[in-house]
């Protein structure tokens, strides 16, 4: 089966620019073979231990990761601080060249075929800015017209202009704007050339809330409305939450969890927090599979193992014990499940 | 993927256009100069073929775009996407990039030199014959020094910082191209030195055009293509290298 699928602003373009995905070639989109990559730990100064001919110390970034994607798939990369997300991405893009494995953008080498898969693809690491801070926003987006080769930027660039809300922006130096502004303006040009695959590495980083969620707002749209494909990174679950529908998550280099969200969270989510209001003194409870979080009077919270014992059960025997004026059940949020994965490694 | 050079060079242009207060600024500087040296020159009763020389040495060096510092960034910044993901290779983009805002600088500088001449003791300007080779030249020039520039600046990543480097090869620029006396008047073994590297057709090769006129065009001409291929070389592998290292260190 073919679908065909195009950004927003190359429908206004009438640019006939669609991208046709085999679906049922779909998992060849991204493929990441027991890939490695060893980096040589840096020594300062000037390589003595090179020089004497020592051998250098290494360190495993990334450790035999197996997965694939395919088209049209939001899958978000997680994992703690140097867990190995960045390199990954930077592995799957062809910025690093793996120690062993092999990698597979649209069933090619993005390393041996660099300008195939260029023009496909975008990347955005938030920590660095691609745009050119001396230029003034309707300067860059007129470079990488330029650069991309893209004949109709009088109609391409209003409309991701409207889509991305830089309308006032664009007569500003890039060197001015927010951290917010610039986040959406990298990314608006980041998909200037209608990429299919997209790599974006914690683009909220930084942000207040307001931006976070409006740049999570334009992501979910854009990806929902395109149908192409990305790889996110972040440490904050709530992007990952609205973005994705499919959870990566790796620990020192190695693959833990690769799951749909919703899997995710029922397989590994089994805690329930309910809070009451009671004036209970102390609070003594049989059930062993029940875990008081907190009592300060006239707040009581307890975790629920729901794999053991059931909410009911748990109700009834603190109602019938306490009198409760007010109850509230919360499920765990991802985040909180993402914390219990990383606390104990479970191994897929 | 096609990647338009007079697309990039004309944007370059552009950009360097609008920064009113940098090139009104640059244009100041240079009339300083010239009227530093003006007073200098005065003072020793030398030509007036001094004062052109000397004008059309800071136009080439003043006007040149800088654009090791930006490359610098790029690599500090640890920016590999715009390294290595635009469909345009990074080489022909600064260089172009470079360019384009160098042809805007030095004209500039040219249009300040003609207006302000006569006050830095400009009288009379060289024959008309002489611009097209000078200008030849003068490009060859601006190309030399951005390939150098280029270079100095990919090798931020094994140096860290090439803020030295870069002042070592401007203090060379002005000692072995001439940047104050043409490297005709330096003793006869010095001068031959100096013909060994690649300065003179930085400074020495468009200023002596307009002064001395368009002999020795083999020399300056060809001289000059034979570096940009040399520099082209380097840099190209140095680039390659660059990669290549990321590719393995990241």
């Amino acid at each position: 089966m073919e679908v065909a699928r195009h950004w927003p602003w190359q429908m206004a373009m009438c640019a006939g620019d669609d991208w046709v995905v085999d679906m049922e070639k779909g998992c060849e989109f991204v493929v990441a073979e027991h890939l490695s990559k060893v980096f040589p730990e840096r020594l300062g100064g000037i390589g003595w231990r090179r020089l004497l001919g020592r051998s250098c110390p290494t360190f495993c970034a990334v450790h035999d990761l197996s997965f694939c994607v395919a088209p049209g798939e939001r899958v978000g990369f997680v994992g703690p601080n140097g867990a190995g997300k960045s390199t990954t991405i930077k592995l799957l893009a062809g910025i690093l060249r793996p120690s062993t494995g092999r990698v597979r953008l649209f069933g090619v080498d993005p390393l041996a075929q660099r300008a195939e898969t260029i023009s496909r693809t975008a990347v955005i690491f938030g920590q660095n800015s691609q745009l050119w801070p001396h230029l003034t926003l309707a300067d860059n987006f007129q470079l990488m017209t330029a650069l991309y080769s893209i004949s109709r930027a009088d109609v391409l660039i209003p409309a991701i202009v409207e889509q991305f809300y830089l309308q006032g922006l664009m007569d500003r130096m890039v060197g001015r704007l927010s951290f917010g502004e610039r986040m959406r303006s990298e990314i608006a040009m980041s998909l200037f050339h209608g990429p299919q695959l997209c790599f974006f590495d914690e683009p909220t980083i930084g942000l207040d809330i307001l931006a976070k969620d409006r740049i999570r707002a334009l992501l979910r749209r854009s990806f929902s409305d395109s149908g192409a494909t990305l790889l996110l990174t972040s440490h904050d679950m709530f992007d990952i939450e609205h973005i994705c529908d499919r959870v990566i998550v790796i620990d020192k280099g190695q693959l833990l969890i690769d799951d749909s969200l919703v899997r995710l969270k029922e397989r590994h989510g089994r805690m329930r927090r309910i809070s009451f209001r009671s004036d209970a003194e102390q609070i003594l409870l049989e059930n062993p599979h029940v875990r008081i979080v907190f009592h300060v009077p006239p707040r009581v919270q307890l975790e629920v193992d729901t794999g053991h014992t059931t909410v009911e059960q748990v109700l009834i025997e603190f109602l019938g014990k306490y009198s409760v004026a007010d109850i509230a059940i919360e499920n765990p949020s991802l985040e909180s499940i993402i914390a219990g994965i990383y606390r104990h490694g479970m191994v897929h | 993927m096609g990647w338009s050079t007079r697309h990039m060079l004309f944007l370059a242009f552009n950009w360097e256009r609008r920064r009113h207060v940098q090139w009104i600024l640059r244009s100041l500087v240079y009339l300083l100069i010239l009227l530093l040296f003006s007073q200098i020159f005065s003072s020793v009763h030398a030509s007036e073929d001094r004062f052109v020389y000397l004008a059309v040495t800071q136009l080439v060096i003043l006007g040149c775009r800088k654009i090791t510092f930006s490359i610098e960034q790029d690599i500090q910044c640890r920016n590999w996407p715009t390294l290595m993901l635009l469909p345009s290779s990074y080489f022909l983009r600064k260089v172009e990039e470079g360019l384009g805002a160098s042809l805007w600088s030095c004209a500039v500088l040219a249009v300040a030199a003609c207006i302000f001449g006569p006050f830095c003791g400009i009288i009379s300007w060289p024959p008309a014959g002489r611009i097209p080779l000078a200008l030849l030249c003068g490009l060859l020039s601006l190309i030399i020094q951005l390939l150098m520039g280029f270079w100095i600046g990919l090798l931020t990543f094994w140096l860290r910082d090439v803020r030295n480097l870069y002042f070592l090869n401007l203090s060379a620029t002005f000692l072995f191209g001439g940047l104050i006396l043409p490297i005709d008047l330096y003793p006869a073994a010095f001068r031959h030195c100096c013909f060994l590297t690649p300065y003179p057709w930085i400074l020495w090769a468009p200023a002596s055009t307009i002064v001395n006129g368009t002999g020795q065009l083999l020399l300056k001409v060809g001289g000059a293509l034979a570096w940009i291929g040399i520099f082209c070389w380097i840099a190209h592998r140095t680039m390659a290298r660059l990669l290549q290292a990321i590719q393995l260190r990241g």
